[in-house]
């Protein structure tokens, strides 16, 4: 088996795992991934740029990282595979998909601590009925066209 | 290449200052000696230009007394001939930074005319990119023409991005450049236009006055005229200058642009009223009158319709009641205009047809090649037709819908209501279900600092629903979130992207849409990019100056954000992290402050917002403030996309 195929197959396995204590387990195995600096992740999610495809608050941009049930993030294992997975994958057009992070530029330390931090992200906004914009977009949808 | 070759001019610069010399004495000022004026020859045998002597220098810098003038030696210049074709073609406006070889037009349009200034009136710009721009954003609101002047080949360069992507567009517009030989001479050329004759529709340097009235209208017809594009007419500083006599500017002909003929019109016609479920697809029509036009066919056959205007301008309202996929999307006949696929499409030529005259150089720009890749911009795929005529959809449409009206029987007009009626039942509750899904995913990150993109979109619509409003700034890099939650149902809701994809567009095309939109009562929203916005913030006092209807957001991400990912992927495929990828993509130390820019340039504004919470007050005080007749900014400190 290539390095590449090994790699492949350790974080398919690991997402399998992962997905397997989806339910009443993953609260536990989220807590057991978090244990990094959320304050010092903070600022490395800053410097290496995090916030440019998954948004200061993981909420927003091309790649949000709440609500969206994505087993790479459910423990760090998986989160520090992923990072280390796509080593020899060139582009031939710029990509906006995720760069690799080898542990020469990001070690196990510093991805503890980025994991820490992504783990302090939460969907906390209001919902529709508590937004008076939204509200107003709902409302003026039914309304009928005047040319 | 059209180039006129007139050769009738009847004096050269010297000899016309010559014969018109009744202020000699004082004219020798501008005169440049025939040293300062010799070429150069370099070193290894080429010919540079003479650099500018220390009279030119000092004209140019304003060092010189006026002329003592003892009487006027032209009573009618020939500018205000210029003038009153552009008056007689309905030019609006014409925006310039001003330049020494054209002060002689640009004085008859100050003060030719009664009013003088008006129809066209000068606009102030502050870089000939910004003055092209301004002509497309106007020029995609209105589906017609207004004009910059540039200044001799150094305008000209400046103004070329912005003819670029004007060109890769299809905008109609015109460009005049002043051309004063004799002067300093790195400002002229023999062949001026050949600096952006690649990525322009049609040029002429005309060498006479009456050539240069007939240039003009040329000009405005062969600008839009299918494909549409810039246009560009030099104007030698004589021409401006001299005495018309009795010359009269000539009548103007409107272009006869191609359609359909009949026959194939009664087909057409006939195909969508035999149809059980016809479907119009509306592409990107070149007017106002064009949209009418597809509306009318639309309701008089009950064909439900696509509509591009959540791309760019002149296509079909989005909320009329026949815009979606209709009760069934089991289509037995398609009618494309402008736009595929089809079962007929009627499809007029895209400025990708020009590239094989235009281009002399060869240097093939990439998307205007007609055998690129991508089949050249505008170039819809042949498959996607059964069958297609290459002639110009709007001016096959009123053949198209008088043999509707012609052929239409009474018993398939009660079918066709009925079917409207199924069409804008099931559209209606197919947008409101995708409004209902958008606002569920715009509220995410709500509340989250820096503001998201999405709710400077939403928090901005219900504020402006009840507005003739026009969102002139592309929005590719802030989300596109107005796609999902705004109702884009007029010709210029929204004016698309920058065209061939280059920076600094943005805030002159709103300038230019504003200046639609000051005469016709409308409100000019441009939702900025911070990396676009330092190329031409000049624009900035063109707003403040003229007074224009634009409310300025920035969306403040600090820095050319794609740049920035795409910087941060490279170093990561390479294992070299990506903590350094910040460098040359990011507007850091110091953060760009563009409030003050606004106060700069006499533009009201306020910022920077970053707490979410901030933002629906501070956009009721922009569009406050926007209904008032002035511009207004609000600095937005913004999550990246």
């Amino acid at each position: 088996m290539s390095h590449r195929a090994h790699i492949v197959s350790a974080l398919l396995g690991s997402i399998a795992a992962t997905v397997a204590l989806a339910g009443g387990s993953l609260v536990a195995a989220q807590e057991r991934g978090v244990a990094g600096d959320a304050a010092a992740g903070k600022q490395l999610y800053y410097d290496h740029g995090c916030y440019g495809c998954h948004g200061f608050n993981g909420e927003t941009g091309a790649r949000d990282l709440v609500a969206t049930g994505s087993p790479i993030i459910a423990d760090v294992a998986t989160f520090t595979t992923y990072l280390r997975l796509r080593a020899d994958a060139a582009p031939l057009l710029p990509s906006t998909r995720m760069p690799n992070y080898p542990e020469s530029a990001l070690g196990d330390a510093q991805v503890r601590d980025i994991y820490a931090y992504v783990r302090t992200f939460a969907l906390d906004a209001p919902g529709i009925e508590d937004i008076p914009a939204l509200e107003a977009i709902l409302d003026a949808a039914g309304r009928e066209y005047v040319p | 290449m059209t180039k006129e070759t007139d050769q009738r001019l009847p004096l050269d610069r010297r000899g016309f200052l010559k014969g018109a010399a009744t202020g000699a004495a004082a004219m020798v000022v501008s005169v440049p000696s025939a040293d300062a004026q010799a070429p150069q020859r370099a070193p290894n045998g080429t010919v540079a230009a003479a650099a500018p002597s220390a009279e030119q220098l000092a004209r140019d810098a304003g060092n010189v007394r006026p002329p003592a003038v003892a009487g006027r030696a032209v009573n009618r210049p020939g500018s205000d001939l210029m003038t009153q074709v552009l008056k007689d073609l309905g030019v609006e406006y014409v925006a310039g930074n001003p330049g020494s070889s054209f002060e002689g037009l640009q004085e008859s349009i100050v003060n030719y005319g009664d009013p003088p200034n008006a129809m066209p009136e000068f606009i102030t710009a502050l870089h000939e990119e910004s003055s092209v721009d301004m002509a497309n954003g106007y020029g995609k609101a209105e589906g017609k023409p207004m004009c910059a002047i540039l200044h001799g080949t150094i305008g000209i360069q400046h103004a070329s991005m912005a003819i670029y992507q004007a060109f890769y567009s299809g905008t109609p517009l015109l460009m005049l450049a002043g051309r004063d030989d004799g002067f300093i001479q790195a400002h002229t050329a023999n062949d001026m236009a050949a600096l952006v004759r690649s990525y322009t529709k049609w040029d002429a340097q005309p060498t006479t006055l009456s050539g240069c009235l007939d240039a003009l209208q040329e000009a405005y017809r062969q600008a839009i005229t299918p494909p549409t594009g810039p246009t560009l007419v030099v104007i030698d500083m004589e021409l401006q200058k001299e005495e018309a006599g009795d010359l009269v500017a000539p009548a103007y002909r409107p272009p006869a642009i191609a359609g359909i003929d009949a026959t194939t019109a009664r087909e057409i016609a006939q195909a969508l009223l035999d149809a059980e479920n016809p479907r119009i697809a509306v592409g990107r029509l070149r007017t106002p009158e064009g949209v009418r036009r597809a509306v009318e066919l639309a309701e008089l056959v009950g064909a439900s319709t696509s509509t591009a205007a959540l791309q760019g301008p002149m296509s079909f309202p989005q909320r009329h009641p026949l815009t979606g996929p209709g009760a069934s999307t089991a289509y037995d006949f398609t009618l494309g205009l402008e736009t595929g696929p089809a079962d007929v499409g009627i499809v007029g030529p895209g400025v990708y047809t020009l590239s094989g005259t235009r281009d002399a150089m060869q240097v093939g720009f990439g998307g205007l090649r007609a055998n690129g890749p991508a089949g050249g911009i505008g170039a819809p795929a042949a498959a996607t037709f059964t069958t297609r005529f290459d002639v110009d959809a709007e001016a096959s449409l009123p053949l198209i819908v008088d043999e509707v009206q012609r052929l239409v029987t009474r018993a398939e007009r009660r079918t066709i209501e009925e079917r409207s009626a199924r069409h804008a039942a099931a559209n209606r509750e197919a947008y409101v279900a995708s409004v209902r899904q958008a606002v569920e995913d715009k509220r995410i990150g709500w509340d989250a600092s820096p503001v998201s993109t999405a709710r400077i979109y939403a928090e901005l619509w219900p504020l402006i629903m009840n507005e003739d409003w026009c969102l002139a700034s592309p929005s590719n890099f802030s989300g596109g979130h107005h796609r999902e939650l705004w109702e884009h149902n007029r010709p210029y809701s929204y004016l698309g992207g920058q065209g061939a994809a280059g920076m600094g567009y943005g805030a002159g095309a709103c300038g230019g849409a504003a200046l639609a939109a000051k005469r016709r009562g409308r409100f000019v929203v441009n939702v900025q990019t911070d990396g676009d916005m330092n190329y031409t913030p000049g624009v900035l006092w063109t707003a403040a100056h003229h007074r224009l209807p634009m409310l300025t957001i920035m969306h403040n991400n600090r820095a050319w954000h794609q740049e920035l990912m795409f910087l941060e992927f490279m170093a990561g495929i390479r294992g070299r992290g990506t903590d350094r990828a910040h460098i040359g993509t990011t507007l850091r130390d110091p953060f760009i402050d563009y409030k003050k820019m606004a106060e700069a340039y006499g533009m009201a504004g306020e910022g920077p917002i970053s707490d979410p919470r901030e933002l629906r007050a501070a956009l009721e005080r922009g569009v406050a403030t926007v209904k008032r007749g002035e511009p207004y900014m609000i600095d937005v400190i913004t999550q990246p996309r």
